[in-house]
């Protein structure tokens, strides 16, 4: 048996959860489900079956993420920038990346 | 392998917008919840063995590089050649990749071409289809999903916890802002910290001899989503490689992400049932149909098919670079009006799960224009 199988017979039919993070954990009833601490209505059981549904999703508390960048904000842009230092005073110079983009002939993205 | 319809619910554009996904509707309808892709579990185990033993392969292959110094077979400049060497002989870790297969469901998948240093579709791989699932069969079937839980994870193997890492991207770009923006955060769940910055943010501090951020803080660790051909030759490409920086993707994936790669596979792994032929050279492919690819491109970027006549099948439009690889024509499966392409993710050494990307019949080549599908298999 090879890694993968053994992680998609955790998943479906051990109800160990698949890693440390609370994120998301799939339980295969919904009384493994709170017999690992959560409550009822956490336990979406999508099929309604009386908790024999085989996959149960657990979403965390506000979101799926971690929550440090999350729930995402239309306009994002990442964390507050400090204001930037004028060019000589800190000794920092920047723009030195990020001219290969401007080529890019697609506006989707640099990824593959 | 059949592709499933359903009817799509009216808010699901509210649900994806609310776990980070906010570029589902470009381009085209990029995204869509009215169709699936079904799987068996032995058909998901074909995927994963594929990706494991390719991934094996690869890194055979990048041994057999640098042990035998032939990286401009790749078109890998000589100025990087020493740095990908060290960064080998180091084994640095490498965080995540996606493979391209063509996968008909019976036949062994088929390695279009690795997609090793700036992979994207990672949070509809990830997140997005994962609640699709949810939303649409919540009962008696899953997923290849695991991409989420072995990022957490090797984020956790590559760096002390509190390591702080700075995450970069093209900030132009939504889909590039949000896959940093989602990766940063499986870091901080796996206990690092984070810091985001658009790649033209990062600074040069001559003096101290390092990169720092907006803050003026250091940069030690940084995760690049983008690519280190360009990385290189910018005006701060000549002090990348400063010792007291370490990048992620390492120097070594740029050997897989070059599409030199290939003939390198095909020359090491003759006849293997999950390669396709490929060589530096159309005149092997004298009276069959093949493929001719550029060794850098993305999204099938100036990829052409060739009939046995030298007619072209069909063609890219976009970016027009000169081929520089030949892989022998393997069309995508035609299944149910629709071409899918499989796209497997490899997260640290692990095989993690599959994001599909389909075309509509007659078009073969897949690009930023294919949609995202999600994909299930029944329990």
């Amino acid at each position: 048996m090879n890694r993968r199988s053994t992680a998609v017979v955790i998943l479906l039919t051990s109800a160990v959860a698949l890693s440390a993070c609370d994120n998301k954990k799939r339980y295969a009833t919904v009384q493994q489900c709170i017999a690992a601490g959560h409550q009822m209505e956490e336990c979406r059981d999508g099929g309604q079956t009386g908790g024999h549904s085989s996959v149960i999703f657990i979403p965390r508390a506000g979101g799926y993420f971690g929550n440090t960048y999350y729930p995402p904000v239309a306009g994002y842009v990442g964390p507050p920038a400090a204001v930037s230092e004028p060019s000589g005073v800190s000794g920092t110079a920047r723009g030195g990346f990020g001219s290969g983009g401007a080529a890019h002939p697609s506006a989707v993205g640099v990824g593959e | 392998m059949r592709r499933v319809t359903f009817a799509e619910k009216h808010d699901w554009r509210d649900k994806m917008r609310s776990v980070g996904f906010d570029y589902h509707g470009f381009p085209n309808d990029y995204w869509t919840e009215n169709a699936a892709w079904e799987f068996t579990g032995d058909q998901i185990e074909q995927v994963a063995a594929a990706t494991d033993e390719i991934w094996s392969m690869c890194k055979k292959a990048v041994d057999h590089i640098v042990s035998n110094k032939i990286m401009d077979r790749l078109g890998i400049p000589p100025v990087l050649w020493q740095h990908i060497s060290e960064s080998w002989e180091k084994q640095e870790p490498s965080l995540y990749g996606r493979f391209d297969f063509r996968y008909d469901g019976v036949n062994p998948p088929k390695l279009y071409e690795f997609n090793a240093d700036t992979p994207v579709s990672l949070i509809e791989s990830a997140v997005a289809q994962w609640n699709w699932l949810g939303e649409y069969i919540p009962e008696g079937a899953t997923q290849f999903c695991l991409v989420h839980e072995n990022l957490i994870r090797r984020w956790s193997e590559i760096l002390p916890p509190s390591s702080l890492v700075h995450l970069t991207f093209h900030g132009d770009s939504n889909e590039d802002m949000c896959t940093a923006r989602y990766l940063a955060d499986t870091a901080v769940q796996a206990g690092l910290k984070t810091i985001l910055i658009d790649i033209k943010d990062i600074g040069w501090n001559a003096t101290a001899s390092e990169f720092r951020d907006l803050n003026e803080q250091k940069i030690t660790t940084c995760f690049k989503l983008y690519p280190w051909h360009w990385l290189t030759n910018e005006a701060f490409g000549e002090h990348i490689f400063q010792p007291n920086v370490r990048w992620l993707e390492p120097p070594w994936k740029i050997l897989l992400n070059s599409k030199g790669i290939l003939p390198v596979l095909w020359e090491l792994f003759p006849d293997h049932p999950n390669l396709l032929a490929a060589y530096t050279g159309a005149h092997k492919f004298e009276g069959r149909p093949y493929a001719a690819k550029p060794m850098f491109s993305w999204g099938g970027d100036s990829v052409t098919l060739y009939r046995n006549d030298g007619s072209v099948i069909e063609k890219s439009e976009a970016d027009k670079k000169a081929a520089a690889i030949y892989q022998d024509y393997c069309p995508l499966p035609l299944i149910d009006g629709y071409r899918p392409m499989i796209g497997s993710w490899l997260v640290g050494d692990v095989a993690s799960g599959i994001g599909i990307r389909e075309n509509k019949g007659d078009n073969l080549i897949t690009t930023y224009l294919s949609r995202f599908i999600s994909h299930f298999y029944r329990i």
